[in-house]
């Protein structure tokens, strides 16, 4: 591990805070350092207050004065996604629609943080409202993957897994969708988890598609994104798809589940589209597994073929309908050109949205229109009955099942204009959020030319804890997070 | 050619909750501008809807009222439409799986004279769900303002079938459904703060067609006498059209009530696709067996079965019981003071004639009454016992409407109390007066019963009007029977 | 014309999944099945007007404007 403070762990720089050989202030001012001197080949951050970052770490080291710290989190500098409400922050949706909007409400992943004493640091660019898969439709700019600038983080959430793989944080929430965290985290080789839908509350995160979106950490270890995930995780009375569950201590519980576990293989993720080396990198995971003792099981997922067009049927649709709320009237973007109320809606939005979210916009109000519904938004929801039943088939017989994270590594910036290209980048992450399971993307390796490749494991449905540690169990045994990127 | 009409309602109600239907800011009329916002009522980005329990009871409530079927398990939709008002550009609403189907809403149309009971009608309903209202927008000459007070306020919309056929139905059946929802305590339903609105489905045919005719809405009939006169106007003018040769266009009109026209707002050849879909950030909702009778037991009954109630319990006339039942507070006390004194009739008129007559000049609500179940039913007790005499009654009434407390104390503070106790001087009033009055007593003896007043009008003198009537007439017949 | 091609090109993608045999399956609106998730009706602060405005364009008396509408 780097002794550069902006590449420590979290688990790491708790112990220094504690031990009060390092003051938050220290940590902070370190980290606006080396994002001063990357930022402007990165571009992971929309905006950030430096001024009020070290006012939460001054705060913080005052706490630890006081003996009234508030635990690994105090002090710890997090960047949020820029689809994330802060009181008084810039909430851009990196979208003209939001390029002004500053947000009167936390969400309340947010008032989670600032109640571990976080330090809440930089809005991390993504794609425009999250739709995306390499952060390149952000009305900002694109983002620069911190192992290669010309190539793309992954996306939507590219600028939290971006920074914290360039050192401009500790540890970053994103949200994931169809594979917004775990992607670029596979891409920036971070650890990427989207939790169980319902275990995070979406309470003041943007909506996008209300049904699939979870938020979750990026972090450099298994250990800090459990120590994140248990800050955030937990049933929330303002969000209704949250779950009443218990929430273990994540990282305590890393220590006593040891396995072996029953994987599975799901033969479907190994098909063609799947680039040799990634193949190469998880079968020699899978390996390590069955090593270690787990039994390895060839599992089908049927209907993972039909993953991706369900997933853009139900995706779409409730985005056009999320994103009805931006109208230039309240707030947001306001077209100077409007004749009269409804040229306002027209010109504000057509001003306001970059093309691949008038694209979604124009697929979903297309398969939620009378005369299509049934044939598009209804069958897709069947289907995703079906998707759900195969995962939990599945389950029947293993205890996770383990894939690749994203068929190819990191591209170049600008390489893909196609959009159903850049759909296939999802192909091994969506089935996930369709069935609504926890996921988690560990590095598992690079390629030739240095690109890091992530490996998936998928869990059962709020089996965080048991998904964390075989996570973990892989990651004791390797060294990959150690690696940083020449910048 | 005769015509019948056909007429379907839509009514929206608000329902009377403290805070708004998907989230806990609270609810209210005439507030300043956008002092009743949250970040969900506005719509800001990643604000999340949750359900206020209160406003499920609520529907529960008056589907139970109204016979309806209580779905048993019925969700939320998104209906998606653009407009000012609406915050998030769609209403969260419920579609295809509405809380509650059918029942019915049960009405009286005007009888032959004001103390003679009309015919009653059930009209079906064809369901009632539940939604959220919108904001509210001012225009202005140049521009509108949207203040989002209103935006998230709990409203049912009810539905009826296209079951009626003259304004007088459509009058009685929203006077009906305000009763109920009064009486359920459900909403308020005042016309003035838009917490009872209402549109009509309106269509005539030849009297013996069964199909249906073009339809026309008719918006903001915004009080219960501009919807039977907005409904009797289109009426008129739908018959008046195609008897002149015309063809009725399905369209949306408004109504001014004021100048008593309507002018047509749109035409709704280019009919609106909504595109429901069910709103993933809500979960649906289950209402089981035991759920529904706890809300059963809440049921107030209702006012058309209190006064079937009160014929038979009480043997009040309908001019007595359709002043009664239509107020719950009235009606429950009625029957307190009817129970204490163990005489409902006097009890029912005195409330009825007297006071209300006072509560309505003093510009009182019954809650401010002075006038309890308690003190009336003792004042009826001393009417009835010869306590007090009539006049005399109505007097304490007055002072204790004025000013609370016993009849009896009240009484004997006014030196209104009848004193026949003293049975010897009585007596000696009524023979002196019988000795007075030759002529009178030579009439009565040959058969002139009514001669008896002249005696009795002497003697009443005599005790300055402070002696039971009645008694005078049995000491009088007494002594003329021996005499 | 590129992006209205590339809409017929999505939208042809979707009809994959009239091969997938659908009957008696039941629709997912939601990932898990919860049902009758609610609050009691207790108020809580919302927004002071200052806050509810901040980010609105065009305002007067503490309402938003917007161009005239006629129904």
């Amino acid at each position: 591990m780097s002794s550069d403070l902006h590449f420590c762990t979290i688990t790491d720089l708790s112990a220094q805070l504690a031990a009060k050989e390092l003051s938050a202030t220290d940590l902070m001012s370190a980290v606006i350092a080396r994002t001063r001197a990357v930022e402007p080949r990165v571009h992971a951050f929309n905006s950030c207050d430096e001024a009020n970052a070290l006012t939460q770490a001054a705060a913080s080291d005052a706490r630890r004065d006081d003996g009234q710290s508030l635990g690994p989190l105090d002090g710890i500098p997090i960047a949020l996604k820029d689809v994330i409400a802060v009181t008084g922050q810039p909430l851009t949706a990196s979208s003209k629609m939001l390029e002004d909007f500053v947000s009167p409400y936390d969400a309340t992943v947010t008032t989670k943080l600032k109640n571990a004493g976080a330090v809440l640091w930089g809005r991390a660019n993504c794609d425009e409202f999250a739709m995306g898969s390499s952060t390149e439709n952000s009305a900002f700019g694109p983002t620069g993957n911190p192992w290669d600038v010309t190539r793309v983080p992954g996306g939507s959430s590219g600028g939290s897994a971006a920074a914290l793989a360039a050192g401009e944080a500790i540890a970053a929430l994103g949200s994931d969708t169809g594979g917004s965290i775990r992607q670029p985290a596979a891409l920036c080789g971070v650890v990427g988890l989207k939790p169980t839908y319902g275990l995070v509350s979406r309470y003041g995160l943007i909506a996008y598609a209300s049904s699939l979106d979870q938020i979750g950490p990026f972090a450099r270890t298994v250990e800090d994104a459990a120590i994140v995930l248990g800050a955030i995780a937990g049933h929330d009375e303002r969000d209704s798809t949250s779950f009443k569950t218990d929430i273990p201590n994540y990282r305590a519980e890393l220590a006593t589940r040891r396995g072996p576990w029953k994987l599975g293989i799901p033969k479907e993720y190994f098909a063609e589209g799947l680039d040799p080396e990634i193949g190469a990198a998880v079968e020699k995971a899978i390996a390590f597994y069955k090593s270690q003792g787990c039994e390895i099981r060839e599992v089908s997922l049927p209907h993972t073929q039909y993953c991706l067009d369900t997933y853009y049927i139900i995706a779409t649709a409730e985005a056009s309908s999320n994103l009805a709320r931006y109208d230039g009237i309240r707030y947001g973007h306001r077209s100077k050109n409007a004749k009269d109320v409804v040229d306002l809606y027209f010109q504000s939005r057509a001003e306001g949205f970059g093309a691949e979210v008038k694209r979604r916009l124009i697929l979903g109000t297309y398969v939620l229109s009378s005369g299509y519904y049934d044939a598009y938004y209804l069958r897709a929801q069947k289907v995703r009955t079906l998707i759900r039943r195969d995962f939990l088939n599945a389950y029947r017989e293993v205890d996770a099942l383990i894939t690749p994270t994203s068929p190819i590594p990191a591209f170049k910036i600008g390489e893909k204009s196609d959009p159903l290209a850049m759909y296939l980048c999802d192909i091994y992450t969506i089935g996930v959020n369709l069935a609504g399971l926890p996921a988690i993307s560990v590095p598992c390796g690079f390629t030739k030319s240095n690109l890091p490749i992530g490996v998936q494991l998928i869990g059962q449905p709020f089996q965080e804890a048991n998904l964390l540690a075989i996570a973990h169990a892989y990651e004791r045994a390797h060294e990959w997070s150690a690696k940083t990127p020449n910048l | 050619m005769n015509y019948e009409a056909v007429i379907g309602l839509e009514v929206h109600v608000q329902v009377k909750t403290r805070s708004k239907i998907f989230t806990r800011v609270a609810t209210g009329y005439g507030h300043e501008p956008n002092t009743l916002t949250d970040p969900v009522v506005l719509a800001l980005p990643g604000a999340l809807p949750v359900m206020n329990k209160a406003a499920l009871d609520a529907i529960i409530k008056a589907g139970l009222l109204l016979g309806c079927e209580i779905a048993p398990v019925c969700k939320w939709d998104r209906k998606q439409y653009f407009y000012p008002d609406s915050p998030k550009n769609y209403q969260i609403s419920q579609y295809d799986q509405p809380m509650c189907l059918g029942g019915t809403v049960e009405i009286e149309l005007p009888g032959s004279a004001r103390n003679i009971m009309g015919e009653h009608k059930k009209i079906p309903l064809t369901r009632i769900h539940l939604e959220e209202d919108v904001g509210k927008l001012n225009h202005g000459a140049t521009d509108s303002l949207v203040d989002y007070n209103r935006a998230g306020t709990p409203l049912m919309e009810i539905v009826s079938d296209p079951a009626m056929h003259t304004a007088e139905e459509a009058y009685a059946y929203l006077t009906s459904i305000r009763a109920t929802m009064i009486y359920g305590g459900i909403s308020d339903c005042d016309m003035e703060k838009g917490q009872l609105r209402c549109d009509a489905n309106i269509s005539i045919r030849p009297v013996g067609e069964t199909r249906l005719g073009t339809k026309v809405e008719l918006k903001n009939l915004n009080s219960i006498s501009f919807v039977r006169d907005g409904i009797a106007h289109e009426i008129e003018r739908q018959i008046a059209l195609v008897e002149r040769g015309g063809t009725i266009v399905q369209e949306t009109r408004d109504y001014d009530g004021m100048a008593g026209t309507s002018q047509s707002l749109r035409s709704k050849e280019e009919a609106h696709d909504y595109r429901y879909f069910p709103d993933p950030d809500l979960m649906p909702v289950k209402v089981d067996a035991a759920w529904k009778s706890r809300i059963q037991a809440e049921c107030p009954e209702l006012p058309f079965v209190k006064q079937r109630r009160f014929f038979e319990q009480y043997q009040l006339p309908y001019s007595l019981t359709s002043v009664l039942v239509w107020d719950r507070e009235l009606a429950d006390f009625f029957e307190e003071a009817a129970k204490l004194s163990g005489k409902p009739q006097p009890v029912g008129n005195w409330i009825a004639n007297d006071l209300l007559r006072e509560l309505g000049t003093a510009g009182l609500g019954l809650a401010e009454s002075k006038v309890r179940p308690a003190n009336l039913a003792a004042l009826v007790r001393m009417v009835e016992s010869g306590a007090v005499l009539g006049h005399a009654a109505k007097e304490i009434f007055v002072a204790m409407f004025a000013t609370g407390g016993d009849p009896a104390a009240i009484a004997e503070q006014l030196g209104l109390k009848s004193a026949p106790t003293d049975a010897g001087e009585l007596e000696q009033w009524c023979r002196d007066s019988i000795a007075a009055n030759a002529r009178a007593l030579a009439e009565f003896k040959a058969g002139k019963d009514s001669a008896i007043n002249a005696f009795k009008g002497s003697v009443m003198k005599a005790a300055k009007g402070k002696v039971n009537p009645k008694l005078v007439d049995e000491t009088l017949r007494r002594l003329l029977a021996a005499s | 014309m590129e992006y209205a091609k590339q809409l017929v090109q999505v939208l042809g993608h979707f009809e994959r999944l009239k091969a997938v045999d659908v009957s008696g399956i039941e629709p997912s609106s939601h990932a898990f099945d919860v049902t009758n998730v609610w609050a009691d009706d207790v108020v809580r602060p919302g927004l002071t007007v200052a806050d509810a405005l901040r980010n609105a364009l065009s305002q007067r008396d503490h309402m938003v404007v917007v161009p005239k509408v006629v129904e």
